[in-house]
């Protein structure tokens, strides 16, 4: 901050350094301890190195399970999230309209409210309607805060994009779908990509809620939770943790770049 | 006169062709959401109202006892607790975040756009399992007591995990990156030159930075505070899996009234009182980018 003085700007880059270092180091520890030879505590330097637990992962049909619901429930959720979000952001951007911020208060609020809060309020839903637990109860919860993914992307990009190209094509006579077809759709089509790639980690990513309204089913996340109580064979879930760490890590580069590209422009 | 009427015709009609399509749009994300958000929200606010059964369900006798309980000293600690917890975690971001946001906002455009990839990245990675790595860390066998018993600092293990410290530390990581996210996107607006001018009319570094820097970038050092403070006193897994029994939040007050205590009326009520103190929350928050829109 003391631009003048010599030893400021090397305070700075030290507490930038510290701070990154903060937000990554834990992973690399996840990491470390996925390739231990010991399988209870925590010895430091690890005593050995072994590539057993990925193999005792592996075999776990349990995890694969979990895996197989996870990535199911992310897909449709995903999918879910992207119409409602495409169709709201593009009605909020185009008018004013009774209501509008209501709307895009709305679609904010699930991912502000504590995840607790919503968690219980579909399992006191589905209870007072008989809804027996299922893979469609999960994909509800996780729907609605990701739907705020996918609106905040389209409409940042309309923000940028302006309104002057959709009025030119309708002045012209193109129908509505034509005119999202041909013109609001390729100039959208990164910041779906991108929100959607965000809904997909959110959704994947997600416990709370999801102990709410999947009963007996265990997604990924909820399968690493209930290891944690378990101190045996510890860098079994690491491994696990590990792969779900690259799951999530791989589109969020993916959409950081496309979102990077299109604000470079 | 007469291109000036198709004009206007075509500006009518697209107006009247808009209107249609509007419903058609704004539809389908309502009424997802109102009827899986609006409505069992609305329902735990009913709930909160009501009478907790002999085994556990829900009665419909109306009552404002579940709220007069909220004050019972007890329950009245875990709020207590969370909101000071969520306020030190808020302050302690601001603090770190502050320098790094201007550090990043004053590095060339290609070191900017690494740097705040740095930062974006473990925001976005699995929570739970970087809380849970928290937990490796700081256990009596984990890798920090480890380290320092091996470098002879320490005689015994210290009791790092299950303490509210251990939920400060883990909330402070998870949530760093709201702060330093919005407070970048503030400094990197920020006209440098101002600074110069204040050091120029007589400003030293400290002076310059309070009455010039500062106000400025309020904007930012509000919506980063708010976007810590929500998670923070709505936390669930970081205090679950770090602080245990000994440093309950709110969240884990909540799950417990509603699946071992069975008790969901109580349940709704706290989540009632969570809302209100996150709304407020969110309305500033709201307004404040909005006026930011606006400008």
């Amino acid at each position: 901050m003391h631009s003048e003085s010599q030893r400021a700007p090397w305070l700075l880059k030290l507490a930038t350094a510290a701070v990154i270092v903060f937000l990554h180091f834990p992973a690399v520890i996840i990491i470390l301890y996925a390739f231990t030879t010991d399988d209870r505590t925590f010895t430091f330097p690890p005593p050995g190195l072994t590539l057993q637990w990925f193999g005792v992962a592996l075999q776990r049909s349990d995890m694969w399970e979990a895996f197989g619901l996870s990535l199911r429930v992310a897909v449709i959720a995903t999918g879910a999230a992207l119409i409602l979000g495409t169709l709201a952001a593009s009605a909020v951007h185009r008018s004013k309209f009774f209501g509008r911020e209501a709307i895009s208060f709305l679609v904010i609020l699930p991912i502000a409210l504590p995840g607790i809060v919503t968690g219980i309020a579909l399992r006191s839903a589905m209870s007072l309607g008989n809804i027996p637990f299922s893979f469609l109860t999960i994909i509800i919860g996780h729907a609605t805060f990701c739907v705020v993914t996918v609106y905040n992307n389209v409409i940042a990009r309309y923000r940028r994009t302006g309104k002057s190209q959709v009025e030119a094509s309708m002045d012209l006579g193109a129908t509505s779908f034509q005119t999202f077809r041909f013109v609001v759709l390729p100039n959208i089509a990164t910041a779906l990509l991108a929100g959607g790639m965000l809904a997909f980690a959110l959704s994947f990513d997600e416990v709370i809620v999801t102990t709410f309204t999947a009963g007996q089913q265990m997604t990924l996340p909820i399968w690493i939770f209930s290891q944690l109580t378990r101190p045996r064979q510890r860098p079994v879930t690491n491994v696990v943790a590990v792969f779900v760490l690259l799951i999530t890590f791989i589109p969020i580069i993916i959409a950081h770049r496309l979102t990077q590209d299109t604000s470079a422009e | 006169m007469n291109s000036v009427t198709t004009a206007q015709e075509a500006a009518r009609l697209r107006k009247r062709r808009e209107q249609g399509n509007l419903m058609f749009l704004v539809s389908p994300a309502a009424f997802w959401l109102i009827l899986f958000f609006l409505v069992p929200l609305s329902i735990v606010l009913v709930y909160s109202f009501l009478t907790r059964g002999t085994y556990g369900g829900v009665l419909p006798i109306a009552t404002t006892q579940n709220y007069a309980k909220l004050l019972d000293r007890d329950y009245f600690i875990v709020f207590r607790r969370s909101f000071v917890l969520a306020l030190i975690t808020t302050l302690v971001c601001l603090a770190f975040s502050y320098p790094v946001a201007y550090f990043i906002s004053r590095q060339r455009a290609r070191w900017r756009g690494l740097l705040v990839m740095l930062v974006i990245v473990p925001f976005w990675t699995n929570f739970l399992v970087r809380t849970y790595a928290w937990a490796e860390i700081l256990r009596d066998e984990g890798v920090l007591n480890n380290v320092l018993l091996g470098l002879h600092l320490i005689k015994d293990h210290l009791d790092l995990l299950y303490t509210p410290g251990a939920v400060v530390v883990g909330l402070i990581y998870g949530y760093l990156p709201f702060m330093v996210l919005p407070l970048y996107a503030n400094l990197e607006k920020f006209d440098h030159a101002l600074m110069e001018a204040a050091h120029d009319s007589g400003a030293n570094n400290f002076w310059a930075f309070m009455r010039v820097m500062l106000p400025l970038t309020m904007p930012g050092i509000v919506a980063g505070s708010i976007l810590v403070f929500i998670p923070s006193i709505g936390a669930f897994i970081t205090s679950d899996i770090l602080g245990g029994s000994k440093a309950m939040m709110i969240g884990n007050l909540i799950e417990r009234q509603f699946k071992s205590a069975r008790n969901w009326p109580f349940a709704s009520t706290i989540s009632i009182t969570l809302m209100v103190l996150v709304s407020i929350a969110v309305t500033i928050y709201f307004r404040i980018t909005t006026e930011a829109d606006r400008a």
